[in-house]
């Protein structure tokens, strides 16, 4: 009895936190009536929508094969060396500040959910010193330039490092997150 | 005929362990503490163009600053609110599932795929149900939601190993099963629950994301405006002494933070 209870409450509170993606999935089939517009609109017909996918799938596999060839070494060596600040470690990335510089248009924010910061935008200047890519002379034209960058324009390959170095940094942050939870999970 | 014997250094184990987290190293150094010391070098500066140092003139600027105040108190508001309902329902969670449900892996997957689904996508269908609602509910409610499946993972984890030898003789003994949480399966999952809040409250400064796309725009309403929006709206202001001042601030309470965290859990291990 008391384990029906128990599977009845814990059965809610999962409904509850399942139910906005699970509203999220009818929305995309509900446009007054149960349609498929909405895909056909978005698979069919919104050209600009291709590049994003190959470009989304392109990142995933990336980043994905970059995590399993760096996460495993690194969480076994946080789990077997013997060390004082390995916790430290996995806390100090997660305090930094990866949201978007936020525009005008939440949609511009929901392409580039995952760039910009002004943290990075002080490794632009690091970057900028190292490879000598400063081109505008001039610090605010720069940072302009920079957050444009980030939100998707592009003007000349010489951003391009600024770019692959943010992405880098952001992706860095969810490999701390993944070797803290096989450290966390290793430590068993 | 002499001959130069080298003699190659054998690595010990440890040092190759280390070794191994040289990656991990280099990349805390390369994107956090290099430019954090930049951060350092724009809040001394009297602007960007006129390199001129002022010292503290900044600090106290900014300390000084009525939105500044506003926002660390509705970032400190947030940890104060949230952080507790976070932990406390997580740990409740993460009992059940270990101890009652076995794991269960479809209500597992209830709790863990918010962290996984992208929040613009979900933003949509809570402005559906809370649009209406006029207070910081809605934020503090999508925090949670957001954050409550790592926090399941790492304490299922630890739940999980804790010895069952020892249950086994508290129920011989005839305790009750509350006695045995809070005599058992707490205390020894203390430091990984600490390091849980720790790790709560470090994401509740990068909630920044999901209020935006749920207020869409850069000036929220009071309850909602938090030291991320600060620091954004300078980074578009391009006052970077402003901005590169309050980052200092939140990484000193951040850091204060981490420290009495991990100097508690340090105790608790020895």
């Amino acid at each position: 009895m008391k384990k029906k209870i128990c599977f009845l409450l814990i059965g809610i509170c999962a409904t509850l936190f399942a139910f906005p993606i699970l509203a999220t999935i009818g929305l995309a089939f509900w446009d007054g009536t149960i349609s498929l517009d909405a895909w056909k609109d978005l698979l069919f017909d919104c050209f600009p929508f291709y590049p994003m996918i190959w470009n989304s799938v392109f990142y995933s596999v990336v980043i994905t094969v970059f995590h399993i060839v760096l996460v495993v070494p690194c969480a076994f060596g946080m789990i077997t060396a013997k060390t004082r600040w390995k916790e430290a470690d996995i806390l100090c990335l997660s305090d930094s500040y990866d949201d978007a510089p936020a525009g005008d248009d939440p949609a511009e924010l929901h392409r580039t959910e995952r760039s910009g910061s002004f943290k990075y935008q002080s490794v632009y200047h690091t970057a900028d010193d190292l490879f000598r890519i400063w081109r505008c002379g001039d610090a605010s034209v720069y940072a302009e330039t920079g957050y444009r960058t980030d939100r998707g324009g592009k003007d000349g390959d010489v951003f391009c490092l600024a770019d692959t170095f943010l992405y880098c940094s952001s992706e860095y942050e969810d490999l701390h997150l993944c070797s803290g939870i096989i450290y966390f999970c290793g430590k068993l | 005929m002499n001959k130069k014997i080298r003699k190659r250094k054998k690595l010990t184990w440890n040092q190759k362990c280390k070794l191994c987290m040289l990656p991990f190293l280099a990349g805390t150094m390369l994107f956090a503490l290099l430019p954090f010391v930049r951060v350092i070098y724009y809040s001394f500066l009297k602007s960007q163009f006129r390199r001129e140092f002022v010292w503290l003139e900044n600090y106290k600027r900014t300390w000084e600053n009525e939105y500044f105040q506003l926002a660390l108190r509705n970032s400190v508001l947030l940890i104060v609110k949230c952080v507790p309902i976070l932990i406390g329902l997580s740990i409740l969670i993460s009992l059940l599932l270990v101890f009652v449900l076995n794991k269960n892996e479809i209500v597992r997957s209830a709790f863990v795929i918010p962290m996984v689904i992208p929040t613009a996508s979900i933003v949509v269908v809570w402005k559906l149900f809370f649009g209406k609602w006029d207070n910081e509910l809605p934020l503090y409610l999508l925090f949670i939601w957001k954050n409550l499946g790592i926090c399941v993972i790492l304490l299922m984890a630890e739940f999980s190993s804790i010895k069952k030898e020892l249950y086994e003789a508290a129920v011989l003994e005839g305790a009750p099963w509350w006695k045995i949480d809070l005599g058992i399966t707490l205390p020894i999952a203390a430091p990984t629950i600490l390091f849980t809040v720790l790790l709560s409250i470090m994401n509740s400064y990068k909630v920044f994301k999901e209020s935006y796309l749920y207020y869409g725009t850069n000036y929220p309403p009071d309850y909602a405006y938090t030291l991320q929006y600060y620091m954004n709206n300078h980074f578009l202001k391009l006052n970077y002494q402003n901005l590169a001042t309050s980052a200092v601030y939140t990484t000193i309470l951040s850091a204060a933070l981490i420290c009495i965290g991990l100097r508690i859990v340090g105790r608790y291990r020895e």
